[in-house]
């Protein structure tokens, strides 16, 4: 009766910027009695271990970070980059859906702006990601479909943000 | 009652599995590092259940203290009048097609309910005048260039200058220690997504606690912002949920915990 060993060695490390890479190899062999099996496998583990180990040290590719396994969007505590000319502050998403709201219920810029400026003091544009999430939000209290009770807790809203809880 | 939940190797939840897995909130995270069952039968089975009448004294209390936020944003007072009118609009609407079991004490925890939002209102800390940064805002943070999921949430209140505002009721008095080391998981991801959302380094957290004691009180426990330590926390938290989820490790965690659950029976029954 043949007796098949699989032995499979695994190695994960954790890296700068909170990456982190694994390796492992599996290998198959056959021994031909019960007397070999311990031997046999000290010597696969060996021989993976040191296998695994050499090439594990070869990192490769790793996210840009500040090397001491942090990884949060940096923040200052300074002020966010001001936008330019047609660019805006907040997320594309969070901007197509601002027009999409304003192109739908055909409201004059110019309010929208003025809410901006009422609540943040300053224009659609400038508004960071945060900014631009209460202002959506407001527009969708004022235009958007009323919310209603149970069901996925998005209110029956067209404009999905998705469940956040 | 048994609410048989469906097994979990069906691939009509593969689909809601992928959705779990590319976003992720705090309270699905504290869920998960609770009970995975229990995540499971909420999130993946999503079997419904009516709120217990303290999650619904909560929910009312949280609904009027958003309202008053509102209304500061707007440069608006909310007199006394207004406040008991948003609450009984909230407490009777918010309930209707929810069987919650009130056992016959619906009107003492209105009493409850009510009581606290006055009680916050008389002794806040937050000025009349005060305008909110944010009031009940929706966050999200992309951390994919991580290996993690989008982590989403939303905010209660942040108050000028970078302060984040929890608003909780609980019925007993919050140890400041312990509850830091409860709360972290959200905390840290409240930091994250501001810090994501605005380019700035929060200033710190207060959790504005309203008790339920036999003498209502308010307890409002400041926080210092995020460490790195508690970043990398969550991080490998967020980790370990992905893979959990992804291989549908949805396994009980018994314990005195279990007292309170809603999905006793459905995990007694399965198997």
């Amino acid at each position: 009766m043949a007796i098949i060993i699989e032995a499979n060695y695994s190695k994960k490390i954790g890296l700068p910027a909170y990456s982190s890479h694994a390796y492992s190899v599996t290998i198959r062999t056959e021994v031909s009695d019960l007397g070999q099996v311990e031997r046999e496998s000290a010597q696969l583990y060996a021989l993976l271990q040191e296998s695994v180990d050499r090439n594990i040290q070869e990192v490769g590719f790793t996210p840009e970070g500040n090397g001491n396994g942090s990884s949060a969007p940096r923040a200052t505590n300074g002020h966010a980059s001001q936008p330019n000319g047609d660019q805006w502050a907040c997320s594309d998403k969070q901007r197509d859906l601002i027009l999409k709201i304003v192109d739908e219920h055909h409201l004059e810029k110019n309010a929208v702006e003025a809410l901006a400026k009422e609540m943040f003091e300053k224009p659609v544009k400038a508004l960071n990601k945060m900014e631009a999430s209460g202002l959506i939000e407001n527009l969708l209290e004022t235009y958007g479909p009323k919310k209603t009770n149970g069901g996925n807790g998005n209110g029956g809203r067209s404009y999905q943000r998705g469940a956040r809880r | 009652m048994i609410a048989v939940a469906p097994q979990s190797n069906g691939s009509d939840t593969k689909t809601r599995l992928e959705v779990l897995t590319e976003e992720v909130s705090a309270s699905r995270l504290s869920l998960w590092t609770s009970c995975r069952l229990k995540f499971y039968f909420r999130y993946v089975a999503q079997i419904e259940k009516p709120a217990t009448p303290a999650l619904y004294v909560g929910k009312t209390v949280h609904a009027v203290l958003q309202a008053w936020n509102l209304a500061r944003w707007k440069s608006q007072v909310l007199d006394a009048d207004t406040v008991k009118a948003v609450f009984t609009q909230r407490w009777d609407e918010d309930q209707a097609g929810q069987e919650i079991a009130w056992d016959g004490d619906e009107q003492k925890e209105r009493t409850t309910a009510l009581g606290l939002v006055e009680l916050y209102l008389k002794e806040s800390p937050i000025p009349q005048d005060e305008k909110p940064m944010a009031v009940e805002v929706r966050l999200e943070a992309d951390l994919g260039k991580h290996g993690l999921p989008t982590l989403i949430g939303i905010v209660d209140l942040v108050r000028p200058g970078g302060k984040i505002v929890d608003f909780k009721t609980s019925a007993q008095t919050p140890n400041p220690e312990r509850v830091a080391h409860q709360t972290e998981i959200q905390i840290t991801s409240y930091g994250l997504l501001y810090r994501d959302g605005t380019g700035q380094t929060e200033s710190g957290f207060e959790l504005h606690h309203l008790v339920k004691v036999k003498v209502p009180k308010l307890v409002v426990t400041p926080l210092p912002p995020i460490t790195e330590n508690q970043e990398t926390r969550l991080f490998r938290q967020i980790e370990s949920y992905v893979e959990g989820v992804e291989r549908e490790d949805f396994v009980p965690s018994p314990g005195i915990q279990c007292l309170s659950c809603q999905f006793i029976n459905e995990c007694r029954a399965r198997h």
